[in-house]
Parts: structure tokens; sequence; C-alpha cells
């Protein structure tokens, strides 16, 4: 296992960095926030961290902390700026947040290295440690699932409306949510450079959005069990197939296409379709109810008007007037 | 003068390629974020076909407006037609039409970059020599002329069936209320290929132009586009055909003077910020409707 | 437009405590005023009514009270303090549960885990699990919770959203036709268990088309048309006023009435 391991270690790697951007994106989808945020943080994340740890000798841990706490106030910020926008608008503006950021580092001038970025980030960060680290973020995302989190955050994506009359404060939750992006996108991004001991603009952008959202739809959009299962079909599947090679984006882009058109909720989601309908298939259906349907309302009725009120009945009949 | 003339071509090319987009996501709901890559492949089909032999514009033209108006329809047929067959709701079919559109773009972007290895590539093997212009201290290709004289003339073409022609009004229907459209007795479906096929042609159109605007573009080229389309119709407003025309014209000219005065690699975030901003102070753009929540 | 005062007849001698009262509401969309100035006020532990014809402004007026549309003008005040400004959540926090014209429950939640949905709102945990079995108690829901919404009868479904806001452990309930589409039998199971709700202190305020219903119900009736309050009082005097008989039925029927 041990050896296996090693061999794959690089795989292992990505596979966590996928995992932790994919989650980025896919908390706030649970939350019905369409946002890519996450890609966005990943490079200022990504970049501070690796200026923290070149210009101020920074620990590899400092920095991911200080990066990530960043980049969760940034994700708030842009929430409270953006929330009132939806689907659609909501994922553009934050693609293009994510665009913007790539200009900002191309033209960093020193600090940021330009277009060929920054190198030279050593430091003592392992494998095991990001291995901690992801695990860290799988869990938060898991306990956001469970119990009253897990309830209240299915009511804010299917129906705020009525969340709101439930008592959540459906702003919140979305705030809550774009936060989460930030952090998650901002982990992903320290991670990614104190692993790789580089980073140039040419690794964040578009492609973060288009990796993230295939695990996402390949995987699962509404559990972490997703996001991980994506991130492992996605990470190790060309390696599996030898003979892609350099057709990587081919079989990502025809996966994504079959994912979008026969798996609306991904592997994950047609797992659980299936559960539930072997369950439904085991037991007995829900029970008929407790009285048996009547005929038809207008004699019933009738029969009810009071006497002696002859406008009762005039109104009873005229409720077909709609 | 001379950044008058490239900011009015320019924001020709971006009127031909954001029209077909418009087009699509104003009346039959479909966001096509395949329509970048359609555009570049259409290119690039015309791109294979010199290396065979030397063909004139025209021809090059009318062959990517044929690979664009086949791709599209493609797309539109094996990809975004089942995908609305099979969802229960408006809000997860728009998503799944987002993820289809952009997985479709990977592959049809693999396919080209397999081909280039991700170089630039043109159509200088055409047998059309392009003849530049001087006029008061500025010049101007022909080609430049032709792209924007096609591309006013075809924005008013456009503009004139939807609101004139039968057709046009049972897509303007269907973009208001699809069920009733279909209580109606009009065909979306067909009228949808349809629809997904002019725009297609259109993106075939402005590609091949485009390339030989700008002698060479890569395989990568068609998703910039694809934002700053987006960035073009947000700004008119969605729906709204004098909208895209506005909005065209202004990101060309914002980006051209831009291009002018600084060293060019703020050009992009231009259409980015554009569109933050637009967003949040007046999300339903100079002339379109409004998508706000009110929760 | 009255202050709604209640008759002798229904209502507590003295100064009457009041758990809601609306001043003047109105709401209007541009040009058109679906609600036009009503006020009302309604004592704790009774319940009420809202009666009208389709388009007389009864569901705007529960949007604007639950303050999920905003109003045009006007006031509301609960426990004696305005909300006229706050946002929706604010209600669920103040004891006020309401359910749905449409049933509104959540496809991927089991029946049980709906209903819990409303629990989570109350503040205290400890009681949570109480209130849900409560609840299911109550609205006759045992052998359900497992199931998910889209396996059972629509009138089942009704039942769950009941339960859910039950389970909030509100003191004011709003239900916005909880007997639409349901059948004789069904609505006369509703209407006693809301009588049973009442007889535990829950006042309520039902939104309702059926006139038998209503009147088997409710203490206390409001009619509406055209946005406005036209007649108020004991559901048998409101049925046989002359204005809520033209409004259901045209001029015609109340000459010859």
């Amino acid at each position: 296992m041990i050896v296996y391991f090693q061999t794959h270690e690089v795989l292992v790697q990505g596979t966590c960095i996928a995992l932790v951007l994919a989650l980025s994106i896919q908390v706030p989808m649970r939350m019905g926030v369409f946002s890519f945020a996450g890609a966005g943080c990943y490079g200022i994340s990504a970049y501070l961290s690796a200026i923290l740890v070149l210009e101020r000798g920074f620990s590899p841990f400092a920095a991911i902390a200080t990066s990530v706490v960043t980049t969760a106030a940034v994700g708030l910020v842009l929430g409270v700026i953006i929330q009132r926008l939806t689907g659609l608008y909501l994922a553009m503006v934050t693609f293009a947040f994510d665009l913007i950021i790539g200009v900002l580092v191309i033209n960093g001038g020193n600090r940021t290295g330009g277009s060929t970025g920054l190198f030279g980030v050593i430091t003592n960060f392992t494998t095991w440690h990001m291995l901690v680290l992801a695990a860290a973020a799988v869990t938060c995302a898991a306990v956001s699932e469970l119990g009253r989190a897990g309830r209240r955050v299915e009511a804010v994506r299917e129906d705020p409306e009525l969340a709101s009359s439930m008592g959540i404060n459906v702003s919140r939750y979305r705030l809550v949510a774009f936060t989460a992006s930030g952090a998650l996108g901002g982990l992903a991004g320290a991670m990614t450079v104190m692993i790789r001991t580089t980073i140039a603009p040419r690794d964040i952008g578009f492609n973060l959005i288009v990796l993230g959202l295939t695990i996402i739809v390949v995987g699962g959009t509404r559990s972490w069990k997703g996001a991980v299962l994506g991130a492992v079909i996605i990470t190790w599947l060309p390696s599996a197939l030898t003979s892609i090679g350099e057709w990587n984006t081919l079989v990502y882009g025809v996966m994504t296409v079959i994912a979008s058109i026969f798996l609306p909720r991904g592997l994950y989601g047609l797992w659980l379709s299936g559960v539930r309908w072997w369950q439904r298939h085991r037991r007995a259906p829900a029970p008929a109810p407790a009285l048996p349907d009547d005929a038809p309302d207008a004699t019933s009725r009738l029969a009810l008007a009071s006497p002696g009120s002859p406008g009762a009945a005039a109104i009873e009949l005229g409720e077909g007037v709609k | 003068m001379q950044e008058l003339l490239n900011a009015v071509t320019l924001g020709s090319v971006y009127l031909l390629f954001a029209l077909g987009m418009s087009l699509t996501w104003g009346t039959i709901d479909i966001l096509n974020f395949s329509h970048g890559a359609i555009f570049m492949f259409a290119s690039f089909s015309a791109y294979l076909m010199l290396e065979h032999s030397a063909l004139s514009l025209g021809l090059l033209i009318l062959l990517g407006m044929i690979a664009g108006a086949a791709l599209s329809f493609l797309v539109q047929f094996v990809v975004f037609e089942p995908i609305l067959r099979r969802s229960k709701d408006k809000g997860s079919a728009e998503i799944q039409v987002l993820i289809g559109g952009i997985g479709t773009g990977m592959i049809l972007l693999a396919i080209a970059q397999h081909k280039t290895r991700s170089n630039p590539f043109g159509l200088n093997g055409s047998s059309t020599e392009s003849t530049t212009w001087h006029w008061g201290g500025a010049h101007i290709t022909d080609v430049a002329v032709l792209t924007t004289v096609v591309a006013i003339s075809l924005w008013l073409v456009v503009g004139w069936w939807l609101r004139r022609s039968r057709q046009g009004l049972a897509l303007r229907a269907i973009g208001v209320d699809a069920d009733v459209a279909a209580l109606m007795g009009i065909d979306r479906r067909g009228l949808a290929m349809v629809t997904m096929a002019i725009s297609g042609a259109l993106a075939g159109l402005a590609g091949i132009l485009f390339t030989f605007l700008q002698v060479a573009i890569t395989p990568e080229s068609g998703d910039t586009l694809l934002l700053k389309a987006f960035a073009c119709i947000v700004l008119g407003g969605v729906g709204s055909m004098a909208g895209v025309a506005f909005g065209a014209f202004l990101l060309a000219g914002a980006e051209t003077v831009l291009l002018t005065r600084t060293d060019g690699s703020w050009v992009d975030a231009i259409s980015f910020g554009l569109i933050v901003l637009v967003l949040l102070i007046r999300p339903s753009g100079m002339f379109g409707r409004a998508e706000v929540r009110r929760t | 437009m009255s202050t709604a005062v209640p008759s002798a007849a229904t209502q507590p001698a003295g100064p009457m405590p009041t758990i809601l009262e609306l001043r003047d509401v109105a709401v209007h969309f541009g040009g058109v005023k679906a609600v036009d100035g009503v006020s009302m006020a309604l004592a704790p532990g009774l319940i009420y009514g809202i009666i009208g014809p389709n388009g007389s402004g009864k569901s705007t007026l529960i949007a604007a009270i639950t303050r999920l549309i905003k109003a045009t003008r006007g006031d509301l005040i609960l426990d004696g303090q305005p909300y006229s400004r706050l946002s929706p959540s604010i209600l669920a926090d103040r004891g006020v549960a309401r359910t749905f014209q449409t049933v509104r429950l959540l496809s991927e939640l089991t029946v049980r885990a709906n209903i819990q949905l409303g629990a989570d709102a109350r503040a205290g945990r400890r009681r949570d699990r109480e209130a849900v079995t409560q609840a299911i108690r109550a609205t006759r829901l045992e052998g359900y919770e497992e199931f998910y919404p889209n396996e059972l009868s629509y009138g089942t479904q009704r039942r769950v959203e009941i339960a859910r806001a039950l389970a909030m452990g509100p003191r004011l309930l709003l239900l916005d036709e909880p007997t639409a589409g349901m059948n004789q039998a069904e609505r006369a199971e509703i209407s006693a268990l809301l009588r049973d709700l009442r007889a535990d202190g829950l006042g309520q305020l039902l939104v309702e088309h059926d006139v038998q219903m209503m009147v088997d119900t409710c203490d206390y009736v409001f009619a509406m048309n055209a946005g406005q309050l036209i007649a108020q009082g004991p559901p048998a005097d409101v049925v046989r006023d002359p204005l809520v008989q033209e409004a259901y039925l045209g001029r015609r029927w109340r000459n010859d009435a």
C-alpha cells in the first residue's frame, strides 16, 4: 500500500488539490449559489502564500493559514457585493472575477513574476500534510450536510421563500457560501504552491473552473462524497487509460457531455437514486389516507348547507364561478 | 481616426459573434458555451481545407458558415435537446445545458489543439489577397470594411426577421413563455434547431473574418471571445438587438482606447470589469429585462 | 375601511389583547391595487378566516403579512411591535408559522426530515425531537415518516406541511388555502384538526375558498373583494351579508335573495 502510494504520490497530490477545488464550487452550489470565485481565490492564495514564503520566510502552515483567511474575507466581500444576482449572472461575474485575478498577476511586476510566475517556494510541506488538510476540508463540508445544518442548506437551495418562513436567514447562508468558496479555493491554491514550489499565470484561470466543474458534474453535485468520487476519477483515469496520453481534454469533454445529459446529479447522485429506488421497491407503498375518497363535492356540500339560509347554499353553488 | 476605424472593425466582429449568442439566449433560452469553440473550429476547418487547395475568401466564408451551422445544429440535437427532454425543472436544465456546452467546447478545443499543438493558425493560404486603403492618415483593409458591412447588415436583417416574420414572432413567443408558445402550436424543437443553425452560421462567419483580420488565432481564442460576447449582451441587455450592438461597439471602443494608451495586457480585464460593473449597477443592461433575486 | 373590532359575541370583554394587527395595509403593483387599505386586529387563540373570490387579494395580503412581499403602505404589528420593515425570517422567531397555497415540501428530504425543518426553527434544541413527534401525532402521520413527498397523496402532503408548521411551536398559524384540492372527508378532518389546535391555544388565520369549511371552523371571518374588506363578523353573519353575496354571485342574485 505504502509503496503504491509513493509511486503515485503526484496523483495523490493532484487528487487532493482537485478535491478541495471542486468543493469550493460544490459547497456554495448546494446552497444555490453558482459561484466560481473559488478559482480566483485559488490564484490569490497561491501567489500570496508564495510571496509570504519567499519574501517573509513564513512557514508553509502560517502562509497557508494567512492565505486561507485572506481569501475567505475576499469571498465574503465579493458575496456582499454581488449577492443580489442569481444563477447565470452570478456565475458569470465570478468567472469575470477569476479572469481579472489572472490579469492582475500577470501585471504584478517582479512581485508576481509576470508571465513566468514565481518559483523556488521550498518548504517542508509534504503530501501527508496535504492529505490532512484535504481531510479537514472534507470534514467541514460533510458536517454541513448533516442534521440541522444539512436540512437548512437544502431548504435555502430548493426553496428560499420557504426557508425564510422557517426562520432561516437566507442572505446569511448565501454569504457563508461565498466565504466558504473563498476559503476552499484558497486552501487548494496554497496547497498547490507549497507542494509544487512554483506558480504561474497559466496554472490559474479557466482550466481550474473546467476541472472543478467536471469533477462535480461527473462525481456528484450534492455531496462531498460525489466530489471525492469525481476527483479520484478525473485525476486517476488518464493514467489508468495510458493510451489516452494527450487526449486528456477530449476525454474530459466527452465525460462532461455525457454526464450533463444522463447524470444530472453525477455518479453519486445516480447511486443515491438507485438506493432509494431499491428501498421503495422493498417496502410497502405509503399507507392509504385514513378516510376513503368521497363522491364529488357538489352533492355533499349541498347536503351540509345549513337550513334557513338560502344565501349559504347560493354562495356555495356560486363557487364554481372562479 | 485610426482608433475609430479599428474600434468599428473590432466591434463588428464582436457584434457578429455576440449576435448568434444573443439570438439563442434571448429566445430559446439556450446559453451555448460551445459558441466560442464553434467560432474557432469553423476557422480551423477552413484552415484544414487550405492545406489542400487555395480557396478564395468567399468560399472560405461559405465553408465557415456551413461548418458553424452544422456544428451548432449537432450540439443542439445531440446534447441540448436530450437535456431539455430529460430535465425536471428549468433551473437544473439551465445548469446542465451550460455544462454540456462547456464539455462540447472542450472536445472541439482538444481536436484543434492536437492538430496545431496550440500554436496559432491562420488563413493565409487563401487565394484572396487583401488590399489596404488609405484615407486621411489612417488605413483600413477591404476585409475590415467587408466585416463591418456584413456585421451591420446581418444585424439589421436578424432584427427585422425577429420583429416582422412569423418565425421571428414565434421565437419571441418562446422567449417570453415556452409553455404557452407550445400550447399555441409552435414547434419549439424545430425552431430551436433552425435558430441554433443560424447562430452557428453567424459564429462561423465571424470566425473566418476574425482570423483574416487578426492574421492568426489560437485554439483558445474562442473562449476569451465567449466572455466578451457575454459582456456585450449583458451591457446591452439580454434579448435586445439594439443592446447587443450597443454592447459590442462600446466594448470594442473601450478596448481599442485602452490598447493604444496602455501596454495592452489590461485589455481583457476591461470586458471582465465591465461585466461586473454593469451587473452590479444596472443588471438589466441598457435595453433589457432584469434578473435579480427577490428573497 | 373600518378598523376591525370583533363583535362582542365572539370576543372577550374589555380591552382586547391583539396578537397580530394590520393598519391600513396596501399592496400596489404598478397600477394594480391588489390590497387596498386593509385593517384588522386578531386576538390570540381564535381561528380567523379570510374569504373572498379569486383575485380579491387574500393571498397577496398573506404574502404581505409574512413579508414575502413589501407592502406599499401600512403597518404590520405583532404583539404590539411593528415589523413592517423586517425580513421574513423574523416571523418564525416570533412564533408565527405558515403553510402555502401550493404544497412546498423539500423533495430530497423524508417526511420526518421535512417536519424537523420546522422544529429546527425553535430556539431551544432540547425539545426538538418531542416537537416532531407531537406534530406527527397531531396530524396523524404515524407510519409516514420515512417516505418521500413524491410518494404521498396530495392530502397527505398537505398534512405534512401543517405538521412542519406545528413543529415550529407557533402561537399563530397562517394557513393559505389548506384544503384546496381536498375532498369533503379530508376537509372535515382538517377542520377538526384546526379546532383541536385552537383548543390547545393556537391562534390561526385561515384563507379559504370553501364557505362550508369557513363556517365550520372559524370564529370570526373577514370578507375581501377587490383588495378591500367588505364585511366581517361571525361566519354565519358574513355569509348572509348582501355585499358578500354580490361579490361571489353578482348583483342579480343579491336582488333576488
